[in-house]
């Protein structure tokens, strides 16, 4: 196992490079720059905003004068927030996002699982049916139906949360955005739990478990334990998806996270907040993988041998 | 007592010389007084400056500043506040985007492009509260410029102590009637009562809380709540749903900006200006204004839009009144007359614009419009920066979407767009000799009066000639809690937290 | 010896009448699709055609115009012609008397024949040197089943154009997703070791790259093509899917089934096809049924940003985006689209049941 994880921490340095560079140049290459607005600006003002920013030097020495200040930790001043450097918007975004995303993939993951193991437990069709149903409709009502639905009823109708805001984190503004991010989730966990079990449970070595007169709940946690590989290896996604899928929630209910810097960074192509994006994402889905990876050895003995472990 | 603003987003920076919007036009109105303000009423007033003379040339402006003047650490403010501020403004390496707009001082130009060393510039400090102003030329609008953000004073001792760093809560240093005590991006920029302000006793507000909110809806739901008492915008889908439900919180105003559709006269055949007055001749304004945007624009017939008392009515394109079926018939001739429509070639614009608000479904409506002459449109709708970039790089385009708001109240202001030297807003790419000739008459001529005719001239050549379509003016659209007192509907969308108070 | 084994590999001859979920998503599929594809024909209207008096309408079954909009409409072109109009008569012709204080032109008669109520006037008379005139304008009926946009444009029409694009968009760009999502997931976990680990790499560091740069560089590269917006999808999505089948690959491989086919001397393509990939099938379609409207609704996202289809062509997406907007206001802007757009993916959804079921999976 740590000749694995040492692994996998070497793989992800040049990993994190090839992201970094590949991000970088593909920027560059979109149409427009950080200082279009709706006013053009007077050519000359232009020109000078560009060489205080280094942007006219050529693009393999931004590209180096770029790794050089992230060796030291900096990920550059923002352009669009002119008055921040990314690491001071990081500092106040990142926990509330984390909090945020960690929040609603609890729920997510303990309503999903417990809605697919209800699913696939039911006997009769109607569990599955309604499983099936609700879903559907967690998949298919998109986040900037759900979160308006959800402002009108509890927020302006019942008068009992408020109806966005932050507040400093208080629980009351947290609830709403939770909600509205694990929804989707819970649905296609619940689906992906209900549908591995299902396999597992018609396997024959099930039957067998079951001629052999193990209890019933015992059956059902071997079934589990069969089952989560490939609710795990989603979770691993579903996590950075979280962080990236909450651009719509925090612009909705005025949320202070990452979500609306991955989107409007690059619309507003403030390049090296768009950077420290990117290395936030790449080393979560790095991190993420990793844990899955574990988590899927640590599940079926079977695999750490092909895995190098 | 706290006013809890909706503002559309955060601002981009605090340092009055890197600002750009009208969010940050907003905030830095409370925090910095300039030598003139605005009054609740959008008014003109007399700010730090107490009074001024001007010397008969028109180019040596002599203010008497306020003695009691104060920062809000205490420190006094004096003229060479001003003069620090108009040098670092001018500096290159400030890399202020607006320096422009103060280009009528002497020798602003040349010092923002590095000819001319910082004290070249035609600003200095006579004693402690007087300042002197030295312009290139005459500018009748000079003293509405100098309300402008780019003209706000700076506390000299924090900016050279801290540097950028000045615009901290813990550093910055301000002389308008609130001070900074807290700005956390995305979500809220707290003001507090500056005890220091001359006026102080007669700001009734204690704290002043700006919530970035970007989605109309959204923000539109949070006021319903009360938990803001104004916004700035009102999700046009939801106007009807407004003017019924909270109709003595919704405010239109009409505002001094202008909605174009520029045309490429570079090239065929919008180097014709009777396909460009075809074009614009066959569009339903009203039809646009009210159903599209729902009575919150105003038809626009005028390149400057009326409320500018320097200018009075503007000029009117001359077939206003004529009936819009005769209309629609004289623009088919025209464009047969240019070898358009049946018999002739087919004419096809391509319209470009950024997918924002309402300008898709203008678009629309507009290519249906020209349908009825025989011209087929195609839409090309762009994320906003994309298309922000397309207007200033300028490839070779057909129609393309964008407007223009007043920096200050003159009709220069929107007329000088069209001149064939300005590089970087002349979207149509217009050159017209007799035009740049009227523009630079009214700029040397002393006579208020005679300059009104010549831009008047000016206008009625732009709309016989038609560079860029107009199609609306602009009104603003404001959510305004009857809680809020001392908010005054005016051109210039000025309310200043100066005057205003919550009822309980 | 059962346990050795592997699964028989799909069957779909085996739609047999009891395999109701199968059957009730393909017919409501098909239903759908045909609508899409045959009702613009068929509305009466076109799905880019604008019609200015009637913008933001309810739906209602029965036609337009009714009373109210009627004489809204005589007083507005009363107002644009300037002339004063008294109506009379039910049924489908008006009978209009004009006053004037000039003579009236008979060209500004087209008024009627422009506007959407009303069809060519016909003159009855003249009187009072043409000061008067009498005409008959018949009515002209419209039923806008959904009701119009913010434009004016029939929603019933519009939501059938949108299914259109957002079935070819959903349909295509999820299969490219799953052939390449597979057939890569499916390599890198058999193959193991070195080279698992660095197909698993190549997934990670196309996963991290900023997804709008790369759709605003596609649209930058390849002009306003519609196709790249599956080719920006399927480019995104196919990582979910490979790291799935990556995941159970990786278990399946230990299975005996495959190693006994292994120990007979069949090639790696052949047990993949063969013993790997169907027993991946339970999760690859469970996450099908999820990846379709999360493809929808990234279509939607793009087209959001400018870079997707553009007008007068629409998507469901783009649709239930903009009635959400909409909720305070004409809530039926969102309700059609998102009824449809529901209906669709639940049909998916037993899809993919429907095909579990004919696969004998399941069992209980």
């Amino acid at each position: 196992m740590l000749r694995f994880f040492l692994t996998r921490v070497a793989t992800a340095i040049p990993t994190l490079f090839v992201i970094i560079a590949l991000s970088f140049f593909l920027m560059r290459l979109a149409p427009g720059g950080p200082f279009d607005s709706a006013r053009t600006l007077d050519p000359s003002i232009a020109e000078n905003l560009r060489h205080i920013y280094k942007l006219d030097r050529p693009l393999l020495e931004q590209f180096f004068y770029y790794l050089r200040s992230l060796a030291d930790g900096d990920l550059g001043p923002s352009l669009h927030w002119r008055d921040f450097t990314v690491n001071e918007l990081f500092a106040t975004a990142l926990p509330i996002s984390v909090t945020l995303g960690a929040k609603a993939m609890l729920t997510a993951i303990l309503a999903g699982t417990a809605l697919g193991l209800f699913g696939a437990m039911s006997k009769g069709w109607m569990g599955q049916r309604l499983i099936d149903g609700a879903s559907i409709v967690g998949i298919a009502v998109p986040v900037f139906v759900v979160a308006p639905l959800l402002q009108l009823g509890f927020g302006l109708a019942l008068h009992v949360l408020p109806v966005g805001g932050w507040d400093d984190g208080a629980w009351q503004n947290q609830v709403l955005p939770v909600a509205t991010l694990a929804l989707p989730q819970i649905a296609i966990i619940a689906r992906l739990m209900q549908a591995a079990l299902n396999d597992t449970l018609g396997k024959p070595h099930m039957r067998t478990l079951r001629a052999f007169g193990m209890p019933a709940y015992h059956i059902y946690i071997h079934a589990l334990r069969a089952a989560l590989p490939p609710v795990v290896s989603y979770l691993g996604l579903a996590a950075a998806n979280v962080l990236t899928g909450s651009v719509i929630v925090e612009t909705i209910f005025g949320i202070p996270g990452m979500g609306r810097y991955f989107v409007y960074g690059a619309l507003g192509r403030d390049y090296t907040l768009v950077m420290g994006t990117v290395i936030v994402v790449a080393a979560a889905v790095l991190l993420f993988n990793l844990i899955v990876d574990l988590v899927l050895a640590w599940l079926d003995p079977r695999v750490r041998y092909e895995a190098g472990l | 007592m706290i006013w809890h603003r909706g503002e559309l987003g955060d601002p981009g920076s605090l340092d009055p010389h890197k600002a750009e919007t009208l969010i940050e036009s907003n905030i830095l109105d409370e925090l910095f007084e300039g030598l003139v303000a605005h009054n609740a009423r959008g008014e003109l007033i007399p700010g730090i400056a107490a009074s001024w003379t001007i010397d008969p040339a028109g180019t040596v402006y002599d203010f008497q500043l306020r003695p009691d003047a104060k920062w809000s650490n205490g420190d006094k403010l004096g003229a060479d506040d001003f003069v620090f501020a108009f040098r670092r403004l001018m500096a290159p390496a400030t890399g202020a985007p607006y320096a422009n707009i103060l280009f009528t001082l002497k020798n602003a130009e040349k010092i923002n492009k590095g000819q001319l060393p910082l004290d070249a510039l035609g600003v200095r400090a006579l004693d402690e509260h007087r300042l002197e102003i030295i312009l290139e030329q005459p500018a009748p609008y000079f003293i509405a410029q100098l309300a402008h953000f780019t003209a706000k004073p700076l506390h000299r001792k924090s900016v050279e102590a801290f540097e950028s760093d000045f615009v901290r809560p813990a550093h910055m240093v301000t002389n308008g009637p609130f001070m900074l005590k807290q700005f956390t991006p995305n979500d809220r920029l707290v003001l507090i009562k500056n005890p220091y302000y001359y006026d102080a006793a007669q700001v009734a507000l204690d704290q002043e809380i700006f919530y970035s909110l970007e989605d109309r809806s959204a923000a539109l739901r949070r006021f319903m709540a009360g938990e803001i008492q104004s916004y700035d915008d009102v999700p046009l889908e939801q106007i009807d749903f407004v003017r019924a439900y909270l109709a003595d919180a919704f405010k239109v105003t009409p505002s001094l900006g202008t909605y174009f559709y520029g045309f490429d006269t570079r090239h065929k055949p919008f180097d014709d200006r009777r396909v460009r007055q075809a074009l614009a001749m066959g569009i339903d304004r009203e039809f646009i204004a009210d159903r599209i945007w729902g009575g919150t624009m105003e038809p626009g017939y005028s390149f400057v839009p009326p409320g500018i008392e320097s200018y009075g009515a503007p000029a009117t394109a001359s077939w206003k009144e004529i009936d819009p079926l005769a209309r629609e018939d004289e623009a088919k001739r025209l464009l047969a007359e240019a070898g358009f429509g049946p018999g002739g070639e087919k004419l096809e614009v391509e319209i470009r614009f950024a997918n924002s608000e309402n300008h898709r479904a203008t678009a629309v409506a507009i290519a249906d419009m020209w349908k009825v002459l025989g011209v087929e449109t195609r839409l090309l709708g762009t994320d906003a920066t994309s298309h922000y970039a397309f207007l200033r790089e300028k490839p070779p385009f057909d129609v393309a979407r964008w407007d223009w708001f007043a920096d200050y109240p003159d009709a220069q202001n929107f007329l000088f767009l069209c001149q064939n030297d300005n590089q970087a807003l002349n979207v149509a790419s217009f050159g017209n000799k007799a035009f740049d000739t009227l523009m630079h008459d009214a700029q040397a001529e002393s006579s208020p009066e005679q300059r009104r005719l010549i831009l008047h001239k000016a206008e009625a050549l732009l709309l016989d000639e038609q560079p860029d379509l107009v199609l609306l003016t602009y009104r603003t659209r404001n959510l305004v809690s009857p809680k809020l007192k001392g908010w005054e509907a005016n051109v210039l969308d000025n309310h200043p937290g100066r005057y205003i108070s919550i009822a309980p | 010896m059962d346990k050795s084994r592997s699964e028989a590999p799909p069957s779909f001859a085996a739609v047999s009448p009891r395999n109701w979920p199968l059957q009730v998503s393909l017919s409501i599929l098909a239903a759908i699709a045909l609508l899409c594809l045959l009702g613009p024909l068929v509305s009466g209207h076109s799905y880019d055609q604008v019609y200015r008096d009637y913008v933001l309408v309810r739906p209602s079954l029965s036609a337009h115009p009714d009373a109210a909009e009627v004489d809204s409409a005589i007083a507005s072109i009363a107002r644009r012609i300037r002339v004063q109009i008294t109506a009379s008569g039910e049924g489908e012709t008006m009978r209009m008397i004009l006053h004037a204080e000039k003579p009236i032109d008979p060209r500004t008669l087209r008024t009627f024949e422009r506007s959407d109520l009303f069809l060519p006037a016909r003159i009855a008379a003249t009187g009072d040197e043409g000061r008067e005139l009498a005409i008959d304008v018949p009515l002209q009926r419209t039923v806008f089943l959904f009701g119009t946009d913010a434009n004016g444009r029939d929603l019933f029409t519009r939501v059938l154009i949108a299914g259109r694009i957002s079935l070819a968009v959903g349909l295509l760009a999820s299969f490219v997703a799953l052939t390449i999502g597979v057939t890569y997931g499916a390599i890198a976990g058999y193959a193991g070791g070195r080279v698992d680990a660095l197909m698993m790499r190549a997934v990670e560091i196309v996963y991290a790259l900023p997804f709008i740069f790369f759709v605003i560089v596609l649209v930058m590269v390849f002009g306003r093509h519609f196709v790249l917006i599956f080719a920006a999808i399927g480019a995104v999505e196919w990582l979910d899917m490979a790291r799935i089948v990556r995941g159970q690959t990786l278990s399946i491989k230990q299975r005996d089934f495959v190693a006994a086919a292994e120990a007979l001397g069949a090639t790696p393509g052949a047990i993949l096809w063969r013993h790997v990939i169907p027993n991946t099938s339970g999760p690859i379609i469970a996450y099908l049924t999820v990846l379709v409207p999360r493809v929808i609704l990234l279509e939607s996202f793009v087209s959001f940003l400018g870079l997707g289809v553009q007008e007068p062509l629409t998507s469901w997406g783009v649709l239930v985006a903009d009635g959400a907007r909409n909720i305070q206001g004409s809530i039926h802007l969102l309700i059609f689209p998102a009824l449809f757009l529901g209906v669709t993916l639940a049909a998916l959804q037993t899809l993919g049941d429907g095909f579990q079921r004919a696969r004998g999976a399941g069992g209980r």
